[in-house]
């Protein structure tokens, strides 16, 4: 049933981003993806990802690589540029953080969401739905009820030592 | 213990079995919080568009009250990502919600299914900057528990997930704040009724109104910690703590600080198996009724006057504990007559024995502990006056077992002593002997100034007293303390497993009788020490040279080699490119008891 040889060594794919810009991937490391490894498993070695534009798409495929280069010795390594991957802006992150979510990967997943909230920790309410650039739909009731449900001894904006944990 | 790790930044909910709730009755459409029956969400259309599949034109037309049910054929589209599924269902159950009359809470499977949709609505990808759901809870799981109630004040589908997170939370740190109320730790125990493990740090005044408080919120607890700092007092009752214990038929880890004001009491329960209670002072009656009592530590006060009568603690101990692993008592008033109460107990699984701050804890006391409990893996007689005598009776008895051994603040113990613990105790990988090799007098400032006098006036026989050396070579250990042996003047470790070397404060060590064969070291501590001996450190630790090269060594007559150490060696350059080793010079004071 498999189409690919068996004395091929590395089975390349071929990842197209919503762009239809095209891009080769050993499969060994493509399967990172839990999405692109059931695919593979029907089949597939053209896979479409109509949600990931080209530059996500490329940083996701550098993201893979290193990661799928992952041995005893180089662990130093790959945490210094897991450190640098999320040196980004905000948008840059959700982009990723949708395509991670789309293509299951999960520790990309937990690499961004831990990036996330490590920059939405302290922050006040206000300073985060700028952010996300969520719109407040609380009405006046019920923001005031999500308040007195949720006070904690401290105000807007403050520095939050004393509350969160040590 | 469970050994749940808590993710260093995020010391909150963190472990959880479930992601979604079984929440009975999700009438509202997680959108716009209306009612969904009979409405049709005027998200519906956008996020029918989001889904990747071509097919999801089929799936607006696709009208069919059987659409209830989640299977449904797959149609073969050019990708068929099996994670999209959901997206599928959810597409199609929003057809559903608008077309069919879908009862509610009819069955768990549906309630689930709803509970993963509204999850899965939140995903916009229009660009309004939302996060997926399942992104979002990853996102807002990770966050301190200010910072978590935060979050739930900056939108509904934020509030919601926030509010999940709360429910499924198993494990929570608080640090409560100066000025709290008691009011506010509760409202935030009620949003978490799951809890499991809890541990507060106060820095406002407890009392028994927050053991109330816990034990309402909490019906699930099983390990509680109430920790106090510089600005809090805890005022609990020896009556009210025994209360709490005892009707918290669940709790099996108990760890409370600031105990003085417990006056005398009385805990009994059978499911408490860990207990750790510290600052005691003057406590007219401790009883431990707790059958199952496997780990205890009582830390006494260093107050004077602590009228707490250790031996009938003990005593009692003895008879109502019988299972107990690990004792740790850390007092001044302990004596050897406590030591005899908890010999005459006949603890048979005990093989943590721990009896710190002792003076009055002698050689008789190491033949009493020897003879009752051979067994033991870790021996902590800091601050005791064992003699090296001591720790020979130490050697011949634990020899098979022992793999910790503190001796800690021992004045009367020498590198002799050591040296022998270290060769005759084979299964040793931790021994800390701090401040044992000094001599208080001979360091003291105004001694210093008249150094070469004294040393003349030093009887020899005390002389060996303050260059003492020490030679150990032994297969297993991995953690050696020295901190504060200032009496310590040369130093030979041929140690393969050791990890872990603390020279803190080792003033007299002289660099050219310092000689390190540890190729496993990691860390070496040295802070408080000259200059000299940390750049020396530095040097051999980053090297693996072998030891013949090294010094010079006089075979005996019996075929046996002395190893000396050396007087003088010339240090090899630092060199990079070998195998990288850390030297963390700490800033951390001497541990003292």
């Amino acid at each position: 049933m498999a189409s690919s040889s068996k004395t091929e060594q590395k089975k390349m794919l071929i990842l197209k981003s919503s762009e239809e810009e095209e891009f080769e991937i050993e499969e060994s490391i493509a399967v990172q993806s839990g999405t692109i490894k059931n695919m593979v498993e029907d089949d597939f070695t053209l896979i479409p990802l109509p949600n990931v534009d080209t530059e996500t798409l490329i940083k996701i495929i550098k993201y893979m690589k290193k990661h799928g280069e992952k041995t005893k010795s180089n662990e130093k390594d790959i945490e210094e540029f897991d450190k640098e991957f999320v040196k980004k802006s905000f948008t840059e992150l959700k982009e990723l953080v949708l395509a991670a979510n789309y293509l299951h990967i999960t520790s990309l997943i937990d690499l961004l969401c831990q990036a996330f909230a490590d920059r939405i920790k302290n922050k006040s309410v206000k300073a985060i739905r700028e952010i996300f650039g969520i719109p407040n739909d609380f009405t006046p009731e019920e923001e005031a009820e999500v308040y007195e449900q949720h006070k904690w001894a401290h105000e807007e904006g403050k520095e939050h030592i004393d509350h969160s944990a040590y | 213990m469970k050994g749940r790790l808590s993710h260093p930044s995020t010391p909150i909910p963190n472990d959880f079995v479930r992601k979604t709730g079984k929440k009975r009755g999700g009438y509202n459409c997680g959108r716009c919080g209306l009612p969904k029956k009979g409405h049709v969400c005027d998200f519906t259309k956008d996020s029918i568009n989001e889904v990747p599949t071509p097919t999801s034109g089929d799936a607006k037309s696709f009208v069919s009250p059987s659409m209830s049910s989640v299977i449904r054929p797959q149609p073969p589209p050019p990708p068929p990502p099996r994670q999209a599924v959901p997206q599928l269902r959810r597409a199609l159950s929003f057809d559903d919600i608008g077309v069919t009359d879908e009862s509610p809470g009819s069955d768990d499977d549906d309630d689930e299914r709803e509970e993963l949709l509204d999850l899965e609505s939140e995903l916009d990808i229009s660009g309004s900057g939302k996060l997926p759901a399942n992104c979002l809870w990853e996102v807002l799981k990770r966050l301190p528990p200010s910072s978590l109630l935060s979050s739930a004040k900056v939108c509904k589908g934020w509030r919601d997930v926030s509010r999940r997170i709360w429910r499924s939370a198993e494990e929570l740190r608080l640090g409560v704040p100066v000025n709290a109320q008691i009011g506010l730790v509760g409202s935030v125990l009620k949003k978490c009724p799951g809890l499991v493990k809890l541990s507060l740090r106060m820095k406002s005044d407890v009392d028994a109104t927050m053991l109330a408080c816990i034990a309402f919120s909490c019906p699930n607890l099983d390990s509680l910690e109430i920790l106090t700092s510089d600005t809090s007092v805890n005022r609990i009752t020896g009556d009210e703590l025994g209360r709490f214990v005892a009707e918290k038929r669940c709790l099996t880890n108990l760890k409370m600080e600031g105990c003085s004001n417990l006056g005398g009491f009385t805990l009994s329960s059978t499911s408490l198996s860990a207990l750790c209670l510290s600052d005691l002072f003057c406590h007219s009656k401790m009883v431990f009724n707790c059958p199952n009592l496997k780990e205890i530590s009582l830390e006494f006060s260093r107050q004077e006057n602590d009228n707490t009568d250790l031996t009938a603690m003990v005593d009692g101990l003895g008879k109502s504990c019988p299972r107990l692993q690990n004792i740790h008592v850390a007092s001044v008033r302990l004596t050897h007559a406590v030591v005899l109460a908890l010999t005459a107990a006949n603890l048979r699984g005990l093989r943590m024995l721990s009896l710190v701050l002792g003076s009055e804890i002698t050689d008789a006391s190491v033949a009493a502990i020897s003879s009752s409990y051979s067994w033991l893996e870790l021996l902590d007689l800091s601050g005791s006056s064992i003699t090296d005598s001591g720790i020979g009776m130490i050697c011949n008895v634990f020899p098979e077992t022992l793999s910790n051994l503190l001796l800690a603040l021992c004045p009367n113990i020498t590198s002799s002593g050591i040296q022998f613990a270290a060769a005759q105790l084979p299964n040793l990988e931790l021994m800390d002997c701090g401040m044992s090799i000094c001599n208080p007098d001979l360091d003291s400032p105004a001694s210093q100034k008249n150094d070469n006098v004294e040393l003349q006036r030093t009887p020899s026989s005390k002389l060996h007293l303050i260059y003492q050396k020490l030679i150990i070579k032994h297969s297993r250990l991995k953690k050696l303390s020295l901190w504060g042996c200032s009496s310590l003047d040369s130093l030979y470790l041929n140690c393969p497993e050791l990890n872990d070397l603390n020279l803190n404060s080792c003033i007299n060590l002289n660099p050219e009788r310092l000689l390190l064969q540890c190729p496993n070291l990691e860390s070496v501590h040295a802070s408080g020490c000259e200059d000299t001996l940390v750049e020396t450190l530095k040097n051999q630790v980053s090297d693996d040279f072998t030891a013949e090269d090294y010094f010079p060594c006089k075979r005996l007559p019996d075929g046996s080699k002395r190893i000396r150490v050396p007087l003088l060696y010339s240090p090899q350059p630092f060199d990079d490119a070998k195998r990288k080793r850390r030297i963390s010079k700490q800033r951390s004071a001497v541990l003292v008891y």
